[in-house]
Parts: structure tokens; sequence; C-alpha cells
């Protein structure tokens, strides 16, 4: 694909999103969210990690 | 016997000459400022931890002295920065801290911090945070002394360039989300969850740190690059995006179906 990325910081702000809904939501008891949240937040570091490996170049 | 360059100058601002004494004078007034918030840091981190040992009730003579004396000692330990840089920091770091460590190890027999509420105690963190960082830099020395030491001397090597105002606002970002992630974890106050609730937020706030550290380089790199193509899309990338967008789903129609 020709088309540009999702720019890091993008997925920055996922992650944080993600990490603060989940402490949020385990302080309420919803121990479900919380998971699903957390789970999204390692994924949205993970893609920013590799976004920042491709920004390094070979 | 020569002064040591590293040495600080008792007559910063008595220093001849046009240009010297105009560069002399702005260090000096620069290093009073450093002054001023260190002073204005301790001062703070004081008031919230440890003046209510002195004003508490139950508190042995010997506390209530240290703790009255760690107020002095920060007092005069950054009003000698500027006149002697040793004595400024065993009175404004080491003795201060030890003082304020005695008095409350002095007041822990005595239920006297028990009336700590967690918000003092993390404006309490912040505090000393503020305290640490305003004593960090080579803060005793005028910057025209500094230009006289010898190369790796005073610190180490100058950047080649400065951090760009968006690399900063996000480690500004990247930090304040830590803590707030931190915050939260330790709002929980239910004991089955407490636990699980802080190793998430510690998690949470290293992760959110680094991550925040990598961006601020990534941008830092960006310009370097020449390529148009700066971002070239990834199917991992892409995969774990769409991954992320399921889960959000899901958990709207979990929330439905509740």
């Amino acid at each position: 694909m020709s088309a540009r990325a999702v720019p890091p910081i993008v997925l920055f702000a996922l992650a944080t999103g993600g990490f603060v809904y989940a402490l949020l939501a385990l302080a309420r008891h919803e121990d479900l969210y919380a998971v699903l949240a957390l789970g999204g937040a390692a994924l949205a570091l993970h893609a920013l990690r590799r976004s920042i490996q491709l920004l390094e170049g070979p | 016997m020569n002064a040591h360059p590293l040495d600080p100058d008792p007559h910063a601002a008595a220093v001849a000459g046009g240009p010297a004494r105009h560069s002399s004078s702005w260090a000096t007034s620069r290093t009073r400022t450093v002054a001023a918030r260190c002073m204005a840091a301790g001062i703070a981190a004081w008031l919230i931890t440890v003046s209510p040992l002195l004003v508490g009730r139950g508190l042995p003579l010997a506390g209530r002295v240290a703790a009255g004396a760690a107020l002095l000692a920060c007092v005069a330990g950054t009003q000698a920065i500027h006149r002697h840089h040793r004595l400024a920091r065993g009175l404004g770091i080491t003795a201060y801290m030890g003082l304020a460590v005695a008095a409350w190890v002095l007041a822990a027999g005595h239920r006297v911090m028990t009336g700590f509420d967690p918000w003092r105690g993390f404006c309490g963190v912040l505090a000393w945070a503020t305290y640490a960082a305003s004593w960090s830099h080579p803060w005793s020395l005028p910057d025209v002394r500094l230009e006289e030491a010898p190369e790796g001397a005073s610190m180490g090597l100058k950047p080649r360039r400065g951090a760009q105002r968006r690399a900063t606002l996000i480690g500004v970002w990247g930090a304040g989300a830590g803590l707030v992630c931190l915050a939260l974890a330790w709002s929980v106050d239910d004991a089955s969850r407490a636990v699980w609730a802080r190793a998430v937020g510690v998690l949470a706030a290293v992760a959110l740190t680094s991550a925040a550290a990598s961006v601020a380089a990534g941008l830092v790199r960006e310009e370097r690059v020449e390529s148009a193509q700066r971002l070239p899309v990834d199917g991992r990338i892409v995969r774990a995006i769409l991954v992320i967008l399921v889960l959000v789903a899901a958990g709207f129609a979990l929330a439905r179906l509740r």
C-alpha cells in the first residue's frame, strides 16, 4: 500500500485512553471491560513500536 | 593555590570589566532565581508533609525540633546557593532531608501521621519530586563560571540541537498520563482488587512514559528523513488497529446487552 500510515501520536493517544479506561473500569468493578481496554492499549503500544521501527528505517 | 574552575565564586557580582560584569550580574540574578525556586519547592514539601508533625498533638519534643529545624535548614541552604556551594548542598539537601526523615521516624510511633489522607500523600509526592528537580541542575555556579570549566567537568556533552516543541509536549503528555494512571490506581479502595489496580497502574505509567519518549525521539528523527513517504503502512499495524476497533465494538455491544 502506498498510503501514509497512522501517525504514532494517534496510536499513543489510543494507548493512553485504553489504560485510563481500564483503570476506571477496575475501580467500577467492571473487570471484563478492564481486560478489553488493557488488551487494546497493549495492541496500540505494539503498533506504536512497529511504526517507530518503520520510521527509523533499515 | 589556584582556584578550581568549579569552585563557587563568592564575589561573582563584583567581577571587574564591562561585559564580564554585565554577564556576571545576569548570572548572579539567575542564581538567585534558582535559589528562590529551590526554597519555594522545599517549603511546599515541608508544608505538606512535615508541618503536620510540628503542629500535631502527641509528638515528642525531639520530633518537633527536628521538624522545625528541617525548615530552617531548607531556607538557610537555599540562601547559601550563590555564596557557598557545598554549604548550600549540605544544608539544603543533606540536613533538610535528614531532619525531615528523623521527624517522620519519631512521629511513626505516635499516630500523628494517621491523619494523612491519600490526596495529601499524592500532593506530597509531587512536592518532593519538584524539590528534587529544582536541586538537580548545577545550580550553585553562575554561567560565567560554567563556561570557564573544562569540557565535560560540569555536565555532559551539550546536545547538537534543542528538543522540538512538539517533542516536549508529548513528553509532558506521557508523564501526565502516567501520573493520572497512578492516581486512578491508588484511588481503588476495594481490598480485593487494590493490588491488581496498583500493578496495572504502575505498568501503565511505565509503558506510557517510555512510549512518549519513543514518540518524541521519533519526531526528531522524522525531520531527518528525506523521503516523502515517511511512514509506510505496515500490515501488522493495520491488523492491530483493526483488533482495537473490534475490542471497542465488543465493549459497546456488551454494554448494550447489559
